[in-house]
């Protein structure tokens, strides 16, 4: 894949997002007009698996490196990548046990949450989805040495993210807490904020890191063929991505039958 | 290699809209009470009703019986119930003819033929009261689990929906319930659900 030319790699990372977008409207549907969990949990694993092939490139930790020189580049390249997918490993069991708890406390019932809060969710992930999409973007783009289209893309990411953030934090919190859903309410108000704040603690973090990596790329340190905080910055915002495809159906979708 | 993604995407696209699909076609109707599953016949009840005829619970198939244990001089949790069954037989509309209310009374001294039909006609023109002796009342009592004290009183409020097959469907806590839950489960009960 590294030898695809630029537009047809970007034109990939479009058809990959439409299909995001289409397996998220049906997953709505599929929630508010039938209510089979598992056919929830179907589209959430294929909305993962694209995820994690097309834009994590999760093939690449199983790139040929035993000829190469513990010294090279392409080496430490690769034993950076391991390092960094042990550490979403890590992480992944922090977001495991939550998404865990979820189902021992409330088993498959609904949390008691307001048909505006479903809006405000649709809304985020919609942003969250969307800002993977410009995070590839941008991903590819210095891949292929297009510095703009990576400042591009990467700013757009951050300013999604910020506002991913914002819906949490400032709409859809205040919502849930009018609604009496609060951190001390009951095992319900406790899991709804646990497991949205953690998650966005972590797309703060995420934000953190890629202006760190905005501003560096844009004083020219990354290059087509040295650009390792690109892509661990990319590939660690779209594992937040993933862990919000599970995090969405079992906070809002699950129970929401009509 | 786009075309390649794009066939197998579609492919497994095609795959989930088509189990949705199926989903949706073969729908069956939720009931809002606690449902009991199986459904389990519904034991019978032989007793004297509010005019003062002979009552069975097996005659009432073709009907959704909604069987209550309460009585006349009970402050609040028969009230309740009952005005709430009112509120939605006047919902039903032309269903209610469907629907039989039955209280069987767990004040027999107080609760005589007469002193039921006053009580219930009051909310409603088609609900029954019933009674007997002691041994028929406690074993409708043994039958559906209620406990009964001195004056009457007992801690089991609970609605018990007997559908047209006469089989005990779904149970509701009387002073409780949503009305319009009793009208959407009624519903559902008389298409044959």
């Amino acid at each position: 894949m590294e030898h695809a030319n630029k537009s047809d790699v970007l034109r990939q990372g479009v058809i990959v997002f439409v299909f995001l977008a289409l397996l998220t409207a049906l997953e709505f549907f599929v929630a508010v007009q039938i209510g089979a969990t598992v056919l929830l949990a179907l589209i959430a694993f294929v909305k993962v698996g694209l995820v994690m092939y097309y834009y994590m490139h999760i093939y690449r930790l199983n790139l040929q490196d035993q000829d190469l020189d513990r010294h090279s580049d392409q080496y430490k390249l690769g034993t950076s990548r391991i390092g960094l997918w042990l550490f979403l490993l890590s992480d992944a069991f922090i977001f495991g046990g939550l998404f865990v708890s979820r189902f021992n406390l409330l088993g498959l019932g609904p949390l008691p949450l307001s048909p505006d809060s479903q809006f405000i969710a649709v809304t985020i992930t919609s942003v969250l989805l969307l800002s993977s999409f410009f995070m590839n973007r941008a991903e590819v783009s210095m891949e292929h040495g297009d510095r703009r289209g990576f400042i591009v893309g990467i700013s757009l990411t951050i300013l999604l993210g910020l506002a991913f953030l914002a819906g949490v934090v400032v709409v859809e919190w205040p919502s849930a807490i009018s609604a009496g859903v609060t951190p001390s309410s009951n095992a319900a108000g406790a899991v709804f904020f646990v497991m949205t704040g953690m998650h966005a603690f972590h797309v703060l973090t995420g934000v953190i890191f890629l202006s760190i990596v905005l501003r560096n790329g844009s004083r020219g340190l990354y290059s087509a063929e040295k650009h390792w905080a690109v892509e661990s910055a990319a590939v660690y915002w779209h594992f937040v991505d993933v862990v919000w495809i599970f995090f969405y159906p079992a906070l809002y979708l699950i129970g929401k039958l009509i | 290699m786009n075309r390649r993604l794009i066939s197998i995407g579609t492919a497994i696209l095609a795959v989930l809209l088509l189990a949705a699909g199926v989903l949706v076609a073969t729908r069956r109707p939720s009931l809002r009470g606690s449902v009991i599953n199986p459904p389990a016949p519904a034991a019978d009840i032989k007793l004297t009703d509010s005019n003062s005829q002979p009552f069975a619970l097996s005659a009432q198939r073709g009907k959704v019986v909604l069987l209550y244990f309460g009585y006349t001089n009970c402050p609040d949790e028969c009230p309740a119930t009952m005005a709430k069954l009112k509120l939605a037989m006047g919902t039903l509309g032309d269903l209610a003819q469907n629907v039989q209310v039955v209280m069987v009374t767990t004040d027999p001294a107080r609760d005589d033929p007469a002193q039921l039909k006053k009580w219930l006609t009051g909310f409603y023109p088609t609900f029954l009261g019933l009674t007997g002796t002691a041994d028929q009342l406690q074993q409708a009592y043994n039958a559906y689990g209620v406990v009964v004290e001195n004056g009457g009183e007992t801690h089991t409020t609970y609605l018990y929906v007997i559908d047209p097959k006469g089989n005990l469907r779904l149970t509701m806590v009387g002073p409780d319930m949503d009305p319009q839950d009793v009208v959407d489960d009624v519903q559902t009960l008389l298409k044959g659900y």
